[in-house]
């Protein structure tokens, strides 16, 4: 007799909403504020802008460390409701935020000190540089600040995806750095409950990270034991990667999310890759598409049956969840299927509703899954337009009204480049699709 | 507390206690034995004392005088 272990299925964590977190952010921002005005005032000296506007940026700029990490923390409500991208995007304009007012309280803190005691600017640097715990403080600035010009965007083309991340991971030495400095700042001394809070919001927010990007991508590996099954070209430059797990449903798992993929090689086990999933998950599989794009890529185009991988996930809200409408329209442009493709074979579909995918691509050698979704579309009922070469009109609010002429009646889900991205927006705009009709996973972290 | 807060820190399961249990014992440490005076507000600036006219004594008898 066989016993089989049967876990019942997590029940998924809820989907958080963009102004549920922007209100939280906002509050938690307004407190940094009132706190040093407050000091300020209650102080016995004469009111000084420039230390207050040192302190301000201090803890604005502390507060600023938290909301980042956590953001990047993988918390899973935030992943589904709110979606990777833009999670991201809003932690690289908050980054640029926190470093521009690290370097505000710099120099109205040493501006303030030359001030108060009558020094040059560069006296006061030297002496302030001297306090305890500033010169760790500075170091980790001058870490904050060696990632942001790195994540500048011209920069960032230059440097592979690789050594961007593992330049990304200094940031953590960076807040640990400075992290004595803001304990022992002004503004907490003398307030043992202040110091305990400021500690529990960094520990607390670290400890996320370590559950949700250490803990459960182990966790996962351990439970569904996922290896490489399969490995086929699926076109020029594209690779197919066939995963086969155990008991992978309990991951729930949904067409047009995503994992990051961390293949356990020797050449590509350093770094975890975004992939989206190319066909619904089942129990004991996962399909993954590749393009080479980068160093990372171009790898994983050789990677060996049987290699182990840890998968974190799934991510993503690009998900027929966000549906609606009776009626879709997926949108794809090159490597941008991936997703697609798997939203084209699960996308609920009653009689009197209507699923049509555009796809578009640079050549026909290059459009993918060709024949699975001449399939799919025949065997649901749904339909599949194939664009591709020069012939291919551009995309405008007439190409997009013509081929679909009930568009502002649907909701639309879209994956592609970013340049297609745009004009795509454009043409939605000027149709007159309502943005929360508009459902889209950009990959370009 | 927003349900995204709660959920970051969703204590289902034994490890998940212990990580947070030791997130909040390490924050009890730091913030308790964090300095209690600022080391950044450094010395105090030297007194300057300002003397007006107000402040200088006119019952001072001059020397010499009767």
């Amino acid at each position: 007799m066989t016993t089989t272990t049967t876990r019942t299925a997590p029940q998924l964590p809820g989907r958080a909403r963009a102004d549920e977190l922007a209100v939280t952010v906002l509050l938690g921002a307004l407190v940094m504020v009132v706190w040093p005005v407050l000091d300020a005032m209650r102080g016995p000296g004469p009111f000084q802008p420039v230390v207050l506007i040192a302190h301000l940026a201090g803890m604005l700029a502390g507060f600023g460390v938290v909301v980042l990490v956590g953001l990047m923390a993988r918390v899973p409500s935030l992943e589904r409701g709110i979606g990777a991208d833009r999670l991201a995007r809003w932690h690289g304009l908050g980054g640029r935020l926190v470093v521009t007012l690290v370097v505000i309280h710099a120099y109205a803190a040493t501006a303030a000190w030359a001030q108060s005691r009558q020094e040059s600017g560069w006296l006061a640097l030297w002496h302030v540089l001297r306090l305890p715990w500033l010169i760790a403080a500075t170091l980790g600035t001058a870490m904050f600040l060696a990632v942001a010009v790195l994540s500048v965007r011209a920069a960032r083309r230059r440097v592979s995806y690789e050594a961007w991340h593992a330049t990304h991971l200094l940031v953590y030495l960076g807040v640990a750095l400075s992290f004595v400095h803001q304990l022992a700042g002004p503004d907490l001394t003398g307030h043992r409950a202040l110091q305990v809070a400021w500690a529990l919001m960094y520990t607390l927010v670290f400890a996320a990270v370590l559950i949700h990007r250490v803990l459960t991508p182990l966790r996962t590996a351990g439970r569904h034991r996922l290896r490489v099954l399969e490995v086929y070209e699926e076109g020029p430059g594209v690779t197919t990667i066939v995963v086969e797990g155990r008991h992978l449903r309990e991951l729930q798992a949904e067409s047009g999310q995503f994992f990051r993929w961390r293949f356990l090689s020797p050449d590509t086990w350093l770094t975890a890759h975004p992939f989206s999933l190319s066909a619904p998950p089942t129990d004991d599989r996962l399909r993954l598409t590749v393009k080479t794009l980068g160093d990372g890529s171009a790898k994983l185009q050789k990677v060996e049956p049987g290699t182990w991988l840890l998968a974190e996930g799934p991510y993503g809200a690009m998900t027929a969840a966000r549906r609606t409408r009776r009626n879709v329209l997926l949108i794809a442009g090159g490597v941008g299927i991936t997703p697609m493709r798997a939203l084209f074979e699960t996308m609920p579909l009653s009689t009197g509703q209507d699923l049509l995918l555009v796809y578009r691509a640079r050549s026909e050698s290059d459009l993918l899954f060709r024949a699975e979704l001449e399939h799919l579309a025949g065997s649901r009922g749904a339909r599949v337009l194939f664009e591709f070469g020069d012939a291919a009109p551009p995309l405008d609010r007439r190409h997009l009204t013509r081929v679909c002429p009930d568009v502002c009646e649907r909701d639309v889900y879209f994956c592609g480049p970013p340049g297609m991205s745009g004009a795509l927006r454009k043409a939605l705009r000027a149709s007159g699709l309502p943005q929360e009709q508009f459902h889209e996973e950009r990959f370009a972290f | 507390m927003p349900p995204f807060l709660r959920s970051a820190l969703a204590t289902s399961d034994r490890t998940q206690r212990v990580i947070v249990g030791l997130a909040v014992s390490v924050a009890l440490w730091l913030g308790l034995t964090a300095p209690s005076t600022s080391p950044v507000a450094g010395p105090a600036p030297p007194a300057v004392v300002t003397v007006t006219p107000a402040s200088v004594s006119h019952d001072v008898p001059r020397v010499g005088a009767r």
